[in-house]
């Protein structure tokens, strides 16, 4: 139906180092059968650099958390391959964890703040009881809740309960990040604290971050390179180059008129495609 | 407390006018006293078997057949009901079995165990744990197909192996269903504590008020009938209170 967009597809030639670590190599995958079927992703190419961030925007109900999961290895794509530092992905691989948008649910309600950072680290027979906790303080300091160690997630805000996840994915050792939306249920300025946090930890630590949002700004100010998805069935519509200079900061930055450009563009894109789509 | 007072007095304030309009319909004649006792000469005997420490045997050794039977039988029904609600497969498998099964009243099979097993304990207290077994499971089977998935997911990505994960997500997850289960469970094991004491009894609560109505001692038989209401309410306080201290974040997170 959409075979005429234009692809303008270009693969990254730059962001992070140039060792591949993610690879998503023409994945298509479908719901439901027969009449009802329809065809959530289809084709979809995308690489990310070791140590690089891809943001990926599209309008809501596009199939980004589907495509975040099939990289996942949450959930297994119907056509195409994912690959990881060249190994197919066929469960969830260690050192890649999934940050949800939904961190109300994604927090275990019957554990303490300390107890869910420590989670993460209990399947490793390496770590002991002691080791395990202080482990998990410092993450839980790195992320700025020392002091709401003892507490149940439900007593924390949006955005501290996000942190938490964060701190946890760190115990996990992450190395790749997969991102659905994870800021996007929050308020303006707290995503903003929550946006830098997140750029620290990706420089500090070295991370690779696959970023899903539909939000244009957060995309440009936070990645390296912006994949466009287009409206159902979603294929990468064209791969941006943002160019922004780092450190990030979250008023100057935004102010660029590159950022400017780039929002401007996008933007339209988006905007052009949910007209078409209804 | 002034606030609990005033929210229980209504209800205690029929209770008590029913057992006075019991005693006076007693005294007055309408009621032989040989079907229905007054409530004071039933509380006469109440205090002599609690005073001298008879009510201790038979109350005992019910409840440790309840107990017994309860652990097994629920214990049993976590662990299916677990395996049942994670793994479709193995839903499909024990699915139409179940189903087939629940529906019969346990008492009903209470006659074919005493074939099997005699009228010892190994009848009484299979015949509790079948009881308890079924609520159990099936409360627990909907609340491990309920957690949401992102929670699932979440174990996934972090590495969780299966049995971590049914462990660590899916039980304490399924707990609210669960206790909702042993609730209702707990009334059904009491119950069937009590008719396999009748049907095969040498001693037990069960046995003592049949015993006691066969020899016409009419005001012992329903002592030991209060005395099972007794029982079967500090239960139910106890399993309150136990939901208190395990469900704290669920009451919370639900209210939000």
């Amino acid at each position: 139906m959409c075979r005429r967009l234009r692809r303008l597809v270009r693969p990254p030639d730059a962001g992070g180092s140039l060792v591949t670590l993610l690879k998503l190599n023409r994945v298509g995958k479908s719901f439901g059968s027969g009449e009802a079927q329809t065809v959530a992703l289809d084709g979809i190419d995308l690489e990310l650099k070791q140590g690089g961030f891809l943001a990926v925007v599209g309008p809501s109900g596009c199939g980004k958390s589907t495509l975040l999961q099939i990289a996942a290895g949450l959930m297994r794509a119907d056509r195409g391959s994912v690959t990881l530092s060249g190994e197919s992905v066929v469960s969830p691989p260690a050192h890649v964890v999934y940050v949800f948008q939904q961190y109300t649910k994604s927090l275990l309600p019957w554990r303490t703040v300390l107890a869910n950072v420590e989670f993460a680290l209990e399947g490793r027979p390496d770590i002991g009881r002691a080791e395990r906790r202080d482990r998990s303080r410092n993450l839980l300091e790195l992320v700025d809740l020392q002091s709401f160690a003892g507490h149940y997630p439900w007593q924390l805000s949006g955005g501290m309960q996000q942190r938490v996840a964060i701190a946890r994915a760190l115990a996990a050792d992450a190395r790749l990040l997969l991102m659905d939306e994870p800021f996007s249920a929050l308020d303006a300025l707290t995503r903003l604290d929550l946006q830098n946090l997140l750029l620290d930890l990706w420089a500090d630590r070295k991370l690779s971050i696959l970023f899903v949002t539909h939000d244009v700004d957060e995309a440009i100010y936070l990645a390296d390179w912006v994949a466009v998805l287009t409206h159902r069935p979603a294929r990468v519509h064209e791969i941006i180059d943002v160019g922004l200079s780092r450190p990030r900061d979250p008023i100057t930055t935004r102010e660029q008129s590159r950022f400017l450009e780039l929002r401007h563009d996008l933007l339209g894109q988006l905007m052009k495609r949910r007209n078409s789509h209804g | 407390m002034g606030r609990w007072l005033a929210k229980a007095a209504p209800g205690g304030i029929v209770l008590v006018l029913l057992l006075w309009g019991i005693e006076e319909a007693v005294d007055a004649g309408l009621v032989k006293r040989s079907l229905m006792p007054a409530p004071t000469d039933i509380g006469r005997i109440l205090w002599e078997l609690l005073v001298d420490g008879q009510v201790a045997g038979p109350l005992a050794e019910t409840l440790a057949r309840l107990g017994i039977g309860f652990a097994i039988g629920a214990t049993l029904a976590v662990i299916m009901g677990l395996a049942m609600g994670y793994w479709p497969r193995v839903y499909g498998l024990f699915e139409p079995l179940i189903e087939l099964l629940r529906p019969i009243p346990k008492a009903a099979l209470v006659p074919p165990l005493v074939l099997f097993l005699g009228v010892g304990d190994a009848m009484k207290i299979t015949s509790i744990a079948l009881a308890v077994f079924f609520p159990v499971l099936i409360n627990t089977v909907q609340g491990a197909r309920g957690v949401d998935p992102v929670l699932i997911d979440t174990a996934r990505t972090l590495g969780v192996r299966p049995l971590s994960l049914l462990r660590k997500i899916i039980l304490p997850a399924s707990a609210p269903f669960i206790f909702a289960g042993i609730r209702l469970s707990i009334a059904l094991g009491l119950i069937l504590a009590v008719i396999s004491e009748m049907i095969a009894g040498t001693g037990g609560v069960g046995f003592l008020i049949i015993d006691m109505q066969r020899a016409f001692r009419v005001r012992q038989m329903y002592a030991w009938i209060v005395i099972l209401a007794v029982v079967g309410y500090l239960l139910n306080l106890l399993i309150l209170a136990a939901e208190r201290r395990f469900l704290f974040w669920y009451q919370v997170t639900e209210r939000t």
